[in-house]
């Protein structure tokens, strides 16, 4: 074992650990990290290093902070935490060769977990690297002259020679789904929806541009950006200018809601989710029907509150559902409760009551149209003003009179009190507005610069909730632009934690344009092979079968079927490998072999050091009746190896016939 | 003797202990992605399957694309190395790496998968018996010496050799096992401290420990021709330069130049030692030009000198059967 191979797999568990940055609490792969430089550090200086009792109790230790962070130790991220800290141990103490080939190969199962968080095409790529080197460290153990390198392309090679076989694998082995693995909520921050309305917090999410997921249309009619709202979830209890949920939201499930499939159609729309972490399934107006992408996972959607979806379990990151919708509220039927639960609402200030009674009278009427009349007045009229960046306010009072200054949230929550104020049943909804068309159209992606916060108010002769957008008083362009675009416009946009102004600056006008492009260019790229990646299940092997005849393939025919692929194409790759193994050319070689060990079949042997000559008198010895007939055959055959006469392809069959014309009788 | 594995040997392949765990860690990758239904995982478990299975064939060839010749048996001492010298040949175009040869002793049967829990087979595979460390080069050919020790003097079949590899990845173990139908033979261990002192035929008296002759203080005598198997500390190598023939110089010598080696002047020893004695004494003499007969009940060897002469002397002793010295 050499002084290489060590520092070489050392490298490779940092590595692995090291992507587990992000997906788990920073101090597991720190930890790990750490593990491994202490050991490397140990190999070049002398500081002590645990053996296998140290070892063990640090794993004991590890063991009880991941219980202690996670509450458990079986389930994704803290058996992942678990893996990190647990190989980055082994590494520790390695000790020879077997410890050197199971630290590698193990490290394998931290990039599958890796593999579990992200399947993007980097992550694809670096699978193979990772793969490849893995390969190679293998191989490096198995090499006696360390010295020239890793064997990088022996490695590839074993990877190309095998990827036939992964090639019909992938196509053919049936795809079961048990979806038994999921993603617990994830730790890392992660940007949504926390399903309150805090004045502020909208605006707070619109500065990240990150993407919160992508609606696929599929053909479909797109509704215009105007009327693009993804209702995320209801908020009914009004404290003011903030807003929450129901209390008992969860608790307003229909009967039968579980089963929320389609009744009557509507226009399908598929949602892939990016980063996951939170409950809410968003939708547009009005829900027909939602389906995930596995029947398990269908009996976590909880309807609440208002024709929302909510799940139990968070979602995973690239969690795909469906949803079909339909304009008209026709066929809907709203429960009483839901309406006459939005009317409370906190006492107002004097100066906002008083200006409550002044609305009233402006309005001539309790209906609720020209109420909002009234206030669109209001709030274009009055020096209101949009902002990104909006002042501290939690006071109604104070945003209607002083400040004067807010995001989506302030004036959505603001319109639902007065509404509520004024007898007129309200809520506020958060979710996103708008989105940005792809590349090529074929989906939308929607960030959380779009989240958005508007107003529903009960429609007492329609009998229905109507949407009402009071950002569309103060601020039209944020609604026909969608958020992205109105963001960036305002100039105001950061790309990647880079302000717009300070890239603008430094690279040039158009760099901010050629940067949008070309970020939209690798999102499809990505969403293609993504799309791909999800979508290639039981379902769509059945489908790709069914395109060439064979209809309702069983999951055993495409078993029977990967394996027989499996078989022809290694035999495949055997057949090259045999081919290539002789080396060419040589025939006289290769039947002077031949004839010896035809010889040695019956009985006489060549020796370590006889020529042909000296064989070619004992065999004329052995066997008299051939004497003639030997004696030809060895000096053809050492002719055409020596001499320089030609020797044409007639020659060759009269020798060939001459040796097959070689009789003898076995001892 | 030819051994051509690629048409008389079978060749035998099994997972190593790495190679079952590489295989359950591919199970693993399998049912990870079907409870996830994560297509990347099921990438990666078929990627490793392929390598898996790539890395079987791999194996395979390692060894199957060589050529094996027993070139030479070597007898030994009791408790010193024994053993045969194999020609490894490589006819191929790629190199082959990593082959291990081993006597198998005895007949047991250790299947692979219990192999892998048995602590011998966790020696990492570089610390073989004997292997073959350096790669083979494509249609190269080296000489590897094989070797045994027996504790007990006699003749003995040789033992079945496993010849095995474990390159490229170390998940396979590919091995045959070649059958000699050729004998060995243990001389008896060289020890005794009596002084050699028979002599019959030249001039002088003295005795003899063996060694090498002091030629300082001796006169030449004669050229004579160069035996095969002879010392090569007397040829006279300006001589070879002149004329291209190995020739030795003889010296006269007080030195006495022949030995009687007679079992019935030692055998008061009991029989072991006194084989042993002879053992010594005939691997002394036979590095010499001195000339020596053996003479043991039942068997009298003529006299002869060199290397092949003493060989088959020690032969004799590694024969002996007590009841002939009854």
């Amino acid at each position: 074992m050499s002084g290489i191979q060590q520092r070489l797999v050392y490298a490779l568990v940092i590595v692995n650990v090291c992507v587990h940055f992000g997906d788990l609490p920073t101090w597991i792969p720190t930890i790990g990290v750490l593990f491994v430089c202490w050991r490397w550090a140990a190999d070049l200086v002398r500081i002590p290093c645990p053996g296998r009792l140290g070892a063990a109790i640090f794993a004991a230790f590890c063991g009880a902070g991941i219980w202690a962070e996670f509450g458990r130790i079986i389930g994704d991220p803290a058996s992942t935490a678990l893996l990190v800290t647990m190989i980055a141990l082994k590494a520790l103490e390695i000790r020879g060769y077997r410890d050197l080939m199971i630290v590698t190969y193990m490290c394998l199962l931290l990039l599958m977990s890796k593999l579990l968080a992200s399947q993007s095409i980097a992550m694809m790529i670096f699978m193979f690297m990772d793969l490849v080197a893995v390969l190679a460290l293998m191989h490096l153990y198995h090499i006696p002259n360390v010295e020239r390198g890793l064997p990088w392309k022996r490695a590839l090679r074993l990877v190309g020679q095998a990827a036939p076989v992964l090639l019909v694998l992938f196509v053919l082995f049936p795809r079961f789904n048990f979806s038994l693995i999921r993603r617990g909520p994830d730790t890392s921050g992660a940007v949504g929806f926390s399903g309150q309305l805090r004045p502020g917090a909208v605006a707070q999410l619109a500065q990240s541009d990150k993407v919160a997921f992508r609606a696929f249309f599929k053909g479909h009619f797109v509704p215009p950006m105007s009327r693009l709202y993804w209702r995320g979830a209801v908020l009914s209890q009004n404290k003011g200018l903030e807003w929450d949920p129901a209390v008992n939201s969860f608790a307003a499930v229909r009967p039968g809601a579980e089963n929320t499939y389609p009744a009557g159609g509507g226009t399908p729309v598929e949602i892939i989710v990016e980063d996951g972490g939170a409950s809410w399934v968003f939708t547009m107006d009005w829900p027909a029907g939602v389906q995930m992408n596995s029947l398990l996972r269908q009996s976590d959607i909880h309807e609440s509150e208002g024709l929302t979806y909510a799940l139990r379990t968070p979602l995973q990151p690239w969690e795909t559902y469906r949803f079909y919708f339909e304009p008209s509220s026709q066929k809907l039927s709203w429960p009483l409760t839901e309406v006459s639960g939005s009317l409370s609402v906190a006492a107002p200030s004097a100066r906002v009551a008083e200006q409550i009674k002044e609305w009233r009278k402006l309005a001539k009427s309790d209906a609720a149209p020209e109420i909002l009349d009234v206030l669109r007045m209001h709030f274009s009229g009055q020096g209101f003003s949009y902002t990104l960046t909006p002042p501290e306010t939690e006071d109604l009072d104070e945003f209607l009179f002083t400040t004067k200054r807010g995001y989506c949230e302030h004036y959505a929550g603001a319109t639902a009190t007065i509404l509520r104020l004024m007898g007129i049943p309200a809520r506020v909804i958060v979710g996103y507005q708008g989105g940005s068309p792809s590349l090529i159209g074929d989906y939308l992606i929607v960030s959380q610069r779009d989240a958005h916060a508007w107003v529903e108010y009960w429609h007492k002769d329609r009998l229905a909730w109507i949407r009402v957008d009071p950002t569309s008083w103060v601020a039209e362009e944020r609604l026909n632009l969608g958020g992205q675009a109105y963001i960036e416009k305002q100039g105001a946009a950061g790309y990647g934690g880079f302000e717009a102004a300070w890239l603008k600056k430094v690279f040039g006008d158009q760099f901010l344009v050629w940067l949008s492009r070309s970020r939209l260019l690798a999102d499809q790229a990505e969403i293609a092979w993504i799309t791909f990646m999800l979508r290639y299940d039981f379902t769509y092997q059945r489908e790709l079968f069914a395109k060439f005849g064979w209809r309702r393939i069983s999951a055993f025919s495409l078993f029977m079927l990967a394996l027989s692929g499996v078989i022809v194409s290694l035999l495949a790759v055997a057949w090259v490998m045999w081919r290539r193994r002789r080396p060419p050319g040589d025939r006289a070689l290769r039947l002077y072999q031949e004839l010896c060990q035809r010889l040695a079949q019956s009985g006489l042997e060549r020796q370590y050091t006889e020529g042909p000559l000296d064989l070619a008198f004992r065999a004329a010895a052995r066997w008299p009746e051939h004497a003639e007939r030997l004696q030809a055959v060895f000096n053809q055959l050492i002719n055409v190896r020596y001499g320089t006469a030609p020797f044409g392809e007639r020659e060759w069959a009269l020798i060939r016939r001459d040796i097959s014309r070689l009789k003898f009788d076995k001892p | 003797m030819g051994i051509n594995f690629q048409r008389t040997e079978r060749l035998y392949i099994l997972p190593t202990g790495h190679g079952y765990a590489v295989l359950g860690l591919n199970v693993i990758f399998i049912l990870v992605a079907a409870a996830s239904g994560n297509n990347a995982v099921y990438i990666l478990g078929f990627a490793m399957f392929g390598v898996y299975l790539l890395g079987m064939l791999a194996t395979h060839f390692n060894v199957r694309a060589l050529d094996l010749e027993l070139v030479d048996v070597n007898d030994g001492f009791a408790g010193e190395a024994a053993g045969v010298t194999i020609a490894f040949s490589n006819p191929s175009r790629k190199p082959r790496h990593l082959i291990g040869a081993r006597f198998r002793q005895g007949n047991r049967f250790r299947p692979g998968f219990l192999r892998a829990w048995l602590p011998k087979a966790a020696a990492a595979p570089l610390q073989a018996v004997e292997a073959l460390k350096q790669e083979l080069a494509p249609n190269a050919r080296t000489l590897v010496r094989i070797e045994l020790v027996k504790d007990d003097r006699g003749v003995y079949q040789l033992p079945r050799l496993e010849v095995s590899s474990v390159y490229p990845l170390g998940l396979f173990r590919c091995w045959t096992v070649l059958q000699f139908t050729s004998t060995f033979f243990i001389y008896p261990r060289r020890q005794g401290a009596l002084v050699m002192a028979t002599q019959e035929a030249g001039k002088g008296s003295g005795d003899f420990r063996g060694g090498q002759q002091d030629t300082q203080h001796e006169d030449f005598r004669e050229h004579k021709r160069y035996e095969t198997g002879e010392s090569q500390h007397h040829v006279d190598w300006k001589a070879f330069a002149r004329s291209g023939t190995m020739l030795t110089k003889r010296y006269e010598t007080s030195a006495p130049r022949h030995f009687i080696l007679d079992w019935n002047k030692i055998s008061h020893l009991g029989t072991e030692q006194a084989l042993s004695q002879l053992s010594l004494w005939i691997e002394e003499l036979r590095g010499t030009d001195m000339s020596f007969e053996m003479r043991l009940p039942g068997v009298a060897v003529q006299a002869g000198r060199g290397w092949n002469h003493g060989q088959s002397c020690l032969r004799e002793l590694a024969k002996f059967k007590v009841s002939e010295a009854a």
